[in-house]
């Protein structure tokens, strides 16, 4: 079996065809204020073995994303443009029936809260041996053994004895292990995993990142992480997108990305986020409040809360500007400004 | 110097169950024994996972829970000696802030009146237009604009909503504000001028912070000194430089080695 590491530097040579390719993605939601792009022109590519991770505020579209390549938006959201390309075949001309067939044999989801994501009523080993059932051919006593395997790839203690105890009797940490061995039980090839360590502390969330690694790496899986936290994704994700207000605004390999953000968006996180360059103890805040999908500004959606603003920047969106090793900003000054270095 | 508030020996169990007779028969020992003090214009802040009992011990510290055994002195004055009403007079000084202002807001009211509240019970302003006219200067102060004052609650983004419970906490000049998780529930982008507030109202008010996190990498940043609970004890407490670069309790260590690094080039954790 492949294995490949965890990239610290996804290098262009080991270049493989994506597993999975969006290009130019929106996604429209009808709300009061009538129809809404949640998500705009969103191009992403996500290979075997690799761990992209797409980072953002709440409301900035990530989760919708990943809804959208699993045909779960829910019913006042459609995808009004662009493509879901996954192993060749374009999601968005899949049927129902045979998206159901991909959804947890090819493509898997894990969710935030993973109490939430169990069913009180049935013990676990059964809630496992059910996605077996659903995609594979076997036995109600096969699929419980295959069950009691993923359980125990997951590490669960004790898992034969534990296979029959309800989601109620477990730790949440333990319950998102469970959730992996849902999703991961009929080995698809792509894991996406909504926020899957925000809900718990961060010893077991550290735990748990270690576990999802090793797994990816026995099973050659593509992984997008959905997440806000940044810290995960230095520590887990090879590239990175950032997402802002629905638009991808910055993508790139992680050490690109965190060393030196070409995004102001980017840049003003990263920066907020860590200690001043002066040792006081004021954060380097960025200004304004997120706004709302349906008063996304005109021009660059970043543009009232930039400190770089022209006059450019409110007319019209900008482009995707290619930049090298694969990375590319969504800003029109991106070959003007600079940001200090900080490392 | 003497401190403005100190615990000593501050324990509080809850019943977990109970037999047929109503007896307690399991109890969880949320706070143990926590002996801790923090000084005039300090930020303490107190970590560690849900459970831990940090919430319990900020709750305790202001005796809106009365606590089993132990003493709080707040200004040197023994709180379990006050009165319903000397509380009441003495809570002016001691204000809490909590993670979701959405639920922490009442949304049928209108934010000036809320922020006005503290204003009537304890009887500080004569009359509406000193009353109207000290929110107004609140607002300002927390970064909001004076016509805000008759918008409710849904109007508000999350972080606007937070500088208004701040603005409440201020209404009565407090020195000492109990943050249990206060930016947890904002955006990123906005969590840094929320802290930032809290940080010039301490400049120039003097205030005392008890911050409550679980945010180990926000807290390193912020405050003076750090106090680590794990089951309810308090395993660690120092300087903030102190615990970070030289913990000395294992659950200390075990905590600061999960924390995920800003840094790609040293992943600690699937190293």
């Amino acid at each position: 079996m492949a294995s490949p590491q965890l990239a610290q530097e996804a290098g262009p040579e080991v270049e493989r065809p994506p597993i999975l390719q969006i290009n130019g993605l929106v996604v429209e939601f009808k709300t009061g204020h009538g129809a809404v792009a949640v998500v705009e022109d969103l191009n992403l590519a996500l290979r075997s073995g690799e761990t992209l991770g797409l980072v953002g505020e709440s409301g900035s579209g990530k989760t919708t994303t990943g809804l959208a390549v699993l045909g779960l938006l829910p019913a006042n959201g459609c995808v009004s443009g662009g493509s879901i390309e996954f192993d060749g075949r374009d999601l968005l001309r899949e049927s129902p029936a045979s998206m159901r067939k991909i959804r947890g044999r090819d493509i898997a989801m894990i969710f935030q809260e993973p109490r939430r994501s169990l069913d009180p009523c049935f013990s676990i080993g059964d809630q496992v041996a059910e996605v077996i059932r659903a995609h594979q051919d076997v036995s109600r006593r096969e699929s419980f053994r295959l069950a009691l395997e993923m359980l125990d790839r997951v590490q669960i203690p004790n898992a034969a004895r534990r296979a029959h105890d309800y989601p109620h009797e477990f730790s949440g940490g333990q319950c998102q292990r469970v959730m992996l061995a849902i999703a991961l039980a009929c080995k698809p090839k792509i894991l996406i995993a909504d926020e899957p360590t925000t809900a718990l502390d961060v010893t077991v969330q550290a735990t748990i990142l270690r576990l999802l690694a090793d797994l990816q790496r026995e099973m050659d899986l593509a992984v997008l992480l959905i997440t806000h936290d940044l810290g995960v994704i230095a520590e887990t994700c090879d590239r990175v997108a950032v997402m802002y207000a629905g638009e991808v605004v910055e993508q790139g390999t992680t050490l690109d990305l965190f060393e030196s953000p070409r995004h102001p968006y980017t840049s003003g996180l990263l920066r907020s986020i860590k200690q001043p360059e002066d040792g006081g103890n004021r954060l380097n805040a960025i200004r304004g409040v997120v706004p709302a999908p349906h008063e996304f500004p005109s021009g660059c959606r970043f543009n009232p809360r930039c400190d770089f603003v022209v006059e450019a920047c409110r007319s019209a969106m900008p482009d995707m500007v290619e930049l090298d090793n694969g990375r590319v900003v969504r800003c029109i000054r991106v070959n003007e400004i600079t940001f200090e270095a900080d490392s | 110097m003497t401190a403005l508030l100190e615990t000593v020996g501050l324990s509080k169990s809850f019943p977990l169950d109970r037999n047929l007779l109503g007896r307690v028969t399991h109890h969880v020992q949320a706070v143990n024994h926590v002996s801790i003090s923090l000084d005039v214009g300090e930020t303490l802040a107190v970590v560690g996972e849900s459970g831990s009992g940090k919430s319990t011990l900020g709750r305790l510290m202001l005796r809106l829970i009365e606590p089993d055994a132990g003493s709080i002195r707040f200004q040197d004055v023994d709180l379990a000696t006050l009165g319903r009403s000397e509380m009441q007079v003495k809570r002016q000084e001691m204000q809490m802030i909590f993670q979701d202002p959405f639920s922490s807001l009442d949304p049928r009211m209108v934010i000036g009146e809320q922020i006005a509240e503290p204003l009537k019970v304890h009887h500080l302003v004569k009359g509406r237009d000193e009353r109207r006219a000290r929110v107004m200067d609140l607002l300002q102060q927390v970064g909001l604009r004076e016509h805000q004052f008759d918008r409710f609650p849904y109007e508000f983004s999350g972080g606007q909503l937070q500088r208004i419970a701040i603005a409440r906490a201020l209404t009565t000049d407090p020195k000492l504000i109990v943050c249990d998780e206060p930016v947890a529930a904002l955006d990123m982008s906005i969590r840094a001028q929320v802290i930032n507030l809290l940080h010039d109202l301490q400049d120039s008010r003097g205030i005392a912070l008890l911050f409550i996190s679980h945010d180990l990498s926000l807290v390193r940043m912020i405050a003076h000194r750090v106090a680590v609970m794990y089951q309810g004890e308090i395993v660690e407490t120092g300087p903030t430089a102190q615990i970070f670069e030289d913990p000395q309790h294992a659950y200390t260590k075990t905590l600061l080695s999960s924390i995920p690094v800003l840094d790609p080039r040293h992943r600690m954790l699937l190293a």
